[in-house]
Order: C-alpha cells, then structure tokens, then sequence
C-alpha cells in the first residue's frame, strides 16, 4: 500500500515540498517492561518438583499495520537442549529433556484498533510451533498492543539436583508472524 | 474475523498507524520491527530481483538484530520453521542477505537488501527470514528458568509470472471445498436446530493446486432471503495438497467493547461459505459451499410453553368433561 502525504507546513508556505513515503506491512515485538519475565528471562527460582509452578507472565508489546491480523507462535528452540547451564562443571546427567515442561497461555491483546484476538487454550509447548491465538481468533487490531503470555514449569518429580554454580534454562521462542 | 462493514475503516486506521505505534513501542528490553513482514517476488525471468527491508530498534537499549534463513511448512496453520535446505521447495539457495548481523543503536534503523537469484521460473519457492534481536538479558540466579527469545518471522515466496506480473500458467491455483458444518447447532437428517445466540460455522478448504497460498473465506448467513452477516475470515495458508479449516461466527467484535450478536430470536437460516486461493495479489476461481440450513428459536422456552399448555389442557379438558357416574346394576 502506497501513499502521498502533502505536509501541512509545505502548503501554507510557498516552498513547494512534498514528502513522499510509502507503508509497507509491518510488524514488530518488544519485551514489555511489566509482567514476571523482564528482559525474557522467567526465573522460576527453585520450584516444587512434581508440581506447576505459579505462572509468569512474559509482556509483549506488538506492533501491526495488518489488518489482516498476525499470529505469535510458541516452541522450544531445541528439544535436544542441554539446559544445564552456569558455572559448575555440567553434569552431562543433568541435562534433562525439555519437553512436557513448560506451558503457555496466551490472552486477548488489550489497546490497538479492531479485533482483539481470542487466546488459545492452555498448551504444552513442545518443539512444534503452537498459535497463541486460536487460528481463527487471531488478532486483526492494528496500532500498539499488548500482549501477556502466561508460562508455567512443570519439573518432573525426578529433575536430578544442580551442581553448585548451575541452574537450568530452557530456551524458549515467541515468533510473531503476519498472517 | 474482519468484518465487511469495517473493513475499509480499519484499512484506513491502518495506514496511519504505524508512525505513533512504533513511537509508543518503548522498551529497554530486546523490540525490533520488520517491513515488510510478508514478501512474495515475481520472477518473470532469470534476472536477480532486490527488495529492501527496513530494520528498526524499538528498545532504548543498543541492540544486535541476527537474520537467519529458515524454511517452512504449514502445520494446523501455523508456520513450523525448518532448517534451511529442508523442503524441496526451498528458496535459500537463491536468497542473498546484505548483512545477517546489525548492530542498532537504540532507537535506531538500517536497510538490509535481500536479493533472490531465481532457482526456478516454473514452481514457486518458499522460505522465510527469521529477525531475532538481542539484548544482553539477565541470566537466572539459580534453579530453573526460561528464557523467551523474541522472533519476528517474514515468509518469503518466489512466483513464477509473466513481464506483466501475472502469474505464470504454470502456477496452478486452484481449490476445492469439504463440508461445513455448523458447529453450535443440533443436526438431524439435514437440518440443524440452534437455540437464540451465535452461530458457529467452519468450512474445510483443500489446497488442488501446486503452489503455496492463503485462503481468503468469507461466510455468509441468510435470514429468509436476507444476508444479515457476513464475516471475512483471516486468511489461512495453505500448501498444495493441504486441507485447512476456518471458523467463524455471528458474534461481532467492538473493538474491545466486548460483543454484539447478530442472530435473530427467530429465524430460517441459511449458512454458506466462499473461498478464493491467493498468490501474488491474484485470486483462483472463487468456490462455494453447500447451503447449511439452521432453525433458530427459543426451543427450551417454547418446550416449557408446550408442556404447561399441554397441562392446561388437560386441566381444562379435565374441569370440563361431565364426570361418569358410576353407575350400579341390580343383581
């Protein structure tokens, strides 16, 4: 899509100016400076094994000039990850699968122009990418919004100990698509 | 769901937008805008075809933004990103990326050119860019942690087509439709019942084609002869060969002033779907549903109705009949 602007300014003066610009699709995301995972790190601390955790809430602000709505898909980056990590010397034993672990729900995005989205059910995330939106509940708004993703651990009763300086982490990837 | 009546309103809201919304976006953690956010090239030829993308740091921190080629398929919809060379149809060996690593300063943009050497000027081919920024984020302190890294991913399709755009006769686009079925209503035999409220309807779309495309679905219902709503799904992609499913419903969406129901308490209605594939802005043979026939009425409210007439009835009939004496023969 293309258009023309004439600035105000250029038209009562008698400096003949045009600027000239056009408007392709557009989309963008930020990590939102409120909810439970500042800068994308969720830290869960040390949960109950065996148990969910009390979700984290990752805040996203997107952005969208599509009316055509966009899609925020959710997987794990490598279901073979080593997700011990730190400092200590990783025990090849600790590096337990992350898949089953971790759940995302999604939710209606607040602020921006048109339709809202409606929120997948709750789901597992696994190494298939999963809509946070239902396929037909994405959101059409455009403008800025805001969008809060809900994330929980579920460690298996089994997870072996961290070694002193280790901790896990699990990569986890948002990947906001333009329908 | 779009809606026809507001269709050219949003359009307009969404030319103006952008410039204020990627103001508001203010973030010191990791943000980045992609435009385009979709690419499709037409190659009428072997010559190399450039597009610019544009890059823009949201954050108000410095950041890197890395590009990664990937390939795709489509899965229950949604794009599943593959590694590069993974599909036959792959569009990596032809994608040159002018830089794949940009430095930002906040608030800052660059240019990126991709240019695409065709690998084909008779099958589509297909890929996508993923644009991931990064900012230095704080590790865990201990325990278990995870850690959200934020994508934005722009497919990008290569189309065979003439000088004139057009695309090449060769490209088949083309579709058929499966059922659609109503999916808050009763049926028996061939009609379905449906109380007062939102009729859900979702229609099946198969890609016969040999090309990638989006399915654009409008759905339409009927009250007596009259369209009373008429909904434009959002696209759903579709490979050659795939089926994909699309809803709708009669709710109406107020922009976050919750919803508004269309149907009325009482009608004969009938539900049909329209679907056209799109590809580089052209449209395959447009394909229609089978008309799906709802009754919609109070039914609980006029069953409690009958069941208290049907008593009064018989109260009624009960009061007013003259009693039968009973009547005693002599032996």
């Amino acid at each position: 899509m293309g258009i023309v602007a004439t600035s105000a300014a250029s038209a009562a003066s008698s400096t003949a100016g045009i600027a000239k610009f056009s408007v392709p699709v557009s989309v963008s995301v930020a990590q939102g400076s409120g909810g439970g995972c500042a800068g994308g790190t969720c830290d869960f601390g040390s949960p109950a094994l065996g148990l969910e955790t009390a979700p984290l809430v990752d805040d996203l602000t997107i952005t969208s000039n599509d009316a055509n709505g966009f899609q925020i898909n959710g997987s794990l980056t490598d279901v073979t990850q080593d997700v011990e990590t730190g400092t200590c010397t990783v025990v090849p034993a600790h590096n337990i699968t992350p898949v089953g672990l971790v759940t995302m729900t999604g939710a209606a995005t607040t602020g921006g122009t048109g339709g809202a989205g409606t929120a997948a059910a709750k789901q597992t995330v696994t190494g298939t990418a999963q809509g946070v939106f239902t396929n037909a509940g994405v959101p059409l708004a455009t403008g800025t919004m805001d969008e809060q993703v809900s994330l929980t651990l579920v460690p298996v009763a089994g997870t072996p100990a961290n070694s002193v300086g280790c901790s896990y982490s699990i990569d986890f990837a948002l990947v906001v698509v333009a329908i | 769901m779009r809606r026809a009546l507001f269709g050219l309103g949003v359009a307009v809201a969404a030319t103006f937008a952008l410039p204020s919304s990627v103001a508001a976006a203010d973030s010191p953690y990791a943000a980045v805008e992609v435009a385009p956010a979709r690419v499709e090239l037409a190659v009428a030829d072997g010559r190399p075809i450039t597009r610019q993308f544009t890059v823009a740091n949201l954050s108000s921190s410095p950041e890197v933004v890395t590009i990664q080629q990937t390939d795709f398929t489509v899965v229950n919809n949604a794009y599943q990103i593959l590694p590069i060379k993974a599909t036959p149809w792959s569009i990596s060996n032809g994608l040159t990326l002018s830089a794949t690593t940009l430095s930002l300063k906040a608030k800052g943009q660059v240019q990126v050119d991709l240019t695409y050497t065709p690998l084909s000027q008779t099958a589509v081919r297909a890929g996508a860019l993923l644009f991931t920024p990064t900012v230095i984020p704080a590790g865990p302190t201990g325990g278990m942690a995870l850690v959200v890294k934020l994508q934005v991913m722009v497919p990008v399709l290569a189309v065979p087509s003439g000088s004139d755009g057009k695309l090449d006769s060769r490209v088949q686009l083309s579709g058929r439709t499966g059922p659609l079925e109503l999916l808050s209503a009763l049926a028996i035999g061939g009609v379905s019942f449906q109380e007062p409220g939102t009729i859900q309807a979702r229609s099946k779309w198969i890609n016969t084609g040999n090309a990638i495309g989006r399915w654009d679905v409008w759905t339409t219902w009927t009250n007596l002869g009259h369209d009373y709503a008429q909904v434009e799904s959002p696209p759903a992609v579709s490979m050659p060969g795939q089926t994909v499913s699309v809803t709708a419903d009669t709710a109406l969406d107020v922009n976050h002033h919750g919803r508004v129901e269309l149907t009325p308490t009482f009608g004969i209605i009938t539900v049909h779907a329209t679907g056209q594939l799109i590809l580089l802005g052209q449209a395959s043979n447009q394909v229609n549903t089978r008309d799906q026939l709802v009754i919609v009425a109070p039914w609980r409210a006029l069953g409690v109705l009958l069941v208290v007439l049907a008593f009064a009835w018989w109260v009624i009939r009960r009061r007013t009949m003259p009693h039968r004496e009973r009547s005693v023969h002599p032996r």
